[in-house]
């Protein structure tokens, strides 16, 4: 059977050229002759798994973004007499409190909404934190190898060491759990995988004819790294970072359901989680709802993520 | 092969020696050990009295020195939770976490490996998507949640199983499953692509072309090649869950080393989180060591060397 693992079987004539499948996919082939292959993005529309994970994320993005305008209460709103109120379809819930109501009466729906800032903002400055350290050591590491390589993996095999759950925890006794230090120990839990994809990609393209050229014509490293390597790791780059957010967004969870990652009154889906667990046995909308938003974020992440990595990185396909 | 084994020895020490670099250097971003170690209830006199009885005014560089060679000791110093030395209570607290990982590893295995070698050989099928589903689904499940809808279902709804401790064999059946589903996804999805791979070799149509059976093609010819992936990714699981089961045990409240973890960390007890991240560290070494051993035991085509 001649099948392959990719998604190009499908090929329109416009696929069918010669750079089709190429472990290049990535890569500009202009100027070779060939015909003109579908943008990415046209892929990434055409890719029902990227429309779906698309689809998914821009609803959540975008109510949370919204909050304060569709939030039906004050997400930190106590009111005792209302506690523990079921979601409206259940007897005794009423539409006020669509989702219900938790332990302090608080409404659900709001503090879903609005526990979604917290969680997605947090995610997504870790992952920007921690895909620079990434990037800049992972780059380093593959195109000057040698003693500076050595020094960057062996940091590697040490954080690879620890549990990252459990550094976190450390990390976050030691310097107070806080907004900002969150993000940091998320950032530094999440570096590794992209400075471990990075430099093996590096490591293949700091031998590509072009770089050599550049090097020929006197192009200096600073300039070969940015000018000549860089845009070709945009496509991984992308990648990993869309599986991260995934991954960082289940980490603060974990973390605030520890007690170590946000910290009451401010929310985020983790810690409702949490709050939940207490009153398992009489309110089970207070732990289901949250955790069925936050999978249905990292579904949408790791969704548009996989068509990402399809379209972008065919190789990291079988990294699974 | 010894000289693989020597140099990885070298290898991990060199590891654990940064492992401790990174653990004093969190102790001192504490403030002061001393009040660390001696905890919340400590009077300043005692404070002041450890300080210099272990030399906490010396040089930083003589108190390193020193806390290695406690560590080479495997000297923590005393747990103030539990009044007891800190590596003791933490290899008391290993054969619970042993029993747990275990467990979690057969039904991942049993999981896994046919639903992995199925959805491969049927490629496209309905079994395929299911279990397509079932990885995206799992991989967005935080564990902790599963656990959580585990004990709602399980131990309030149904009342079937204890929701927590740790005893008979119902008390493991559902940490174990969760833990143990948690890793499936990646395990299937693992073994479908290298089975996939595996299936399009040169030696497996030449086995069905001399007409072996199927069952035989896939059994002894493709599993057989598709084990690598698999077997790394089960050292790994296997290492990550005897430290990573943190939140498991957490959930689940499991005597194991995770928790005794988390404990220590929520009561700032400084030697028992020393002991314990020692602990994980170690054994993910040694396990990461033995899996890259067992490759050559697998296929003979890997040299170590």
């Amino acid at each position: 059977m001649e099948a392959t693992d990719r998604d190009l079987t499908t090929a329109t004539p416009e696929h069918a050229t010669p750079a089709h499948g190429a472990a290049d996919a990535g890569v500009v082939v202009h100027g070779l002759g060939m015909r003109k292959r579908p943008s990415n993005w046209s892929r990434l529309l055409r890719n029902g798994k990227a429309r779906l994970g698309a689809g998914l994320l821009i609803v959540i993005v975008l109510s949370a973004i919204a909050a304060p305008l569709i939030s039906p209460h004050d997400p930190a709103k106590q009111n005792v007499r209302d506690k523990l109120a079921p979601p409206a379809w259940q007897s005794g819930g009423s539409w006020d409190h669509p989702l219900g109501t938790d332990q302090l009466g608080r409404d659900m729906l709001s503090r879903i909404l609005y526990g979604g800032r917290v969680s997605l903002l947090v995610a997504l400055f870790a992952t920007i934190a921690a895909s620079i350290l990434g990037i800049v050591l992972g780059v380093l590491a593959g195109y000057f190898g040698g003693y500076t390589d050595a020094v960057i993996m062996r940091i590697v095999d040490v954080q690879m060491a620890f549990p990252s759950i459990l550094l976190a925890l450390a990390v976050m006794v030691m310097l107070g759990p806080s907004f900002r230090n969150l993000i940091i120990v998320l950032a530094v839990s999440s570096w590794v995988f992209f400075s471990r994809v990075i430099r093996a990609d590096v490591l293949v393209i700091r031998h590509r004819e072009f770089v050599t050229a550049g090097e020929a014509i006197g192009a200096t490293n600073g300039r070969l790294i940015v000018r000549y390597i860089f845009p070709n790791l945009v496509g991984v780059i992308t990648v990993v970072a869309t599986l991260t957010i995934a991954r960082v967004v289940i980490s603060e969870a974990s973390l605030s359901f520890l007690g170590l990652g946000i910290q009451p009154p401010t929310s985020s889906w983790g810690l409702m989680l949490s709050e939940g667990r207490q009153y398992l046995s009489v309110a089970w909308w207070i732990t289901t709802f949250p955790g069925i938003v936050l999978m249905a974020t990292v579904i949408g992440v790791n969704l548009l993520g996989d068509a990402l990595r399809d379209i972008l990185d065919p190789q990291l396909s079988h990294e699974g | 092969m010894q000289r693989y084994i020597i140099q990885r020895l070298f290898h991990g020490i060199f590891v654990l020696f940064g492992v401790s670099l990174v653990t004093f250097f969190l102790i001192q971003l504490t403030g002061d050990p001393a009040a660390a170690m001696l905890g919340p209830d400590a009077t300043p006199d005692e404070i002041q009295e450890l300080r210099e009885r272990r030399g906490y005014d010396d040089p930083i560089v003589v108190q390193y020195v020193r806390y290695l060679s406690s560590i080479a000791r495997a000297d923590f110093g005393t747990s103030h939770l539990y009044n007891q030395e800190a590596f003791s209570l933490v290899v008391e607290r290993v054969p619970a976490t042993f029993e747990l990982t275990i467990a979690a590893l057969v039904v991942t295995l049993l999981f896994s490996v046919p639903l992995g070698i199925w959805s491969a050989v049927k490629r496209d099928s309905m079994i395929d998507r299911l279990s397509a589903i079932f990885v995206f689904g799992n991989q967005a499940m935080p564990v902790f949640w599963a656990g959580i809808l585990g004990i709602m279902i399980f131990s309030i709804k149904f009342g079937w199983l204890p929701a927590s401790g740790r005893g008979s064999l119902k008390h493991l059946l559902m940490p174990a499953i969760v833990l143990g589903l948690h890793s499936a996804a990646y395990q299937t999805r693992l073994l479908r692509s290298a089975m996939l791979d595996v299936l399009n070799a040169d030696f497996v149509r030449t086995a069905r072309a001399k007409g072996l059976r199927e069952f035989v093609v896939i059994n002894s010819h493709a599993l057989r090649n598709a084990l690598i992936p698999l077997v790394t990714a089960t050292g790994i699981q296997f290492a990550s869950l005897m430290g990573g089961a943190v939140i498991t045990e957490t959930v689940f409240a499991w005597p194991g080393v995770g928790r005794l973890a988390v404990q220590a960390i929520n009561n700032r007890d400084i030697p028992l989180v020393m002991a314990a991240t020692f602990f994980f560290a170690l054994t993910i070494l040694v396990v990461n060591l033995l899996v890259d051993l067992s490759y050559g035991l697998i296929d003979p085509r890997v040299r170590v060397d």
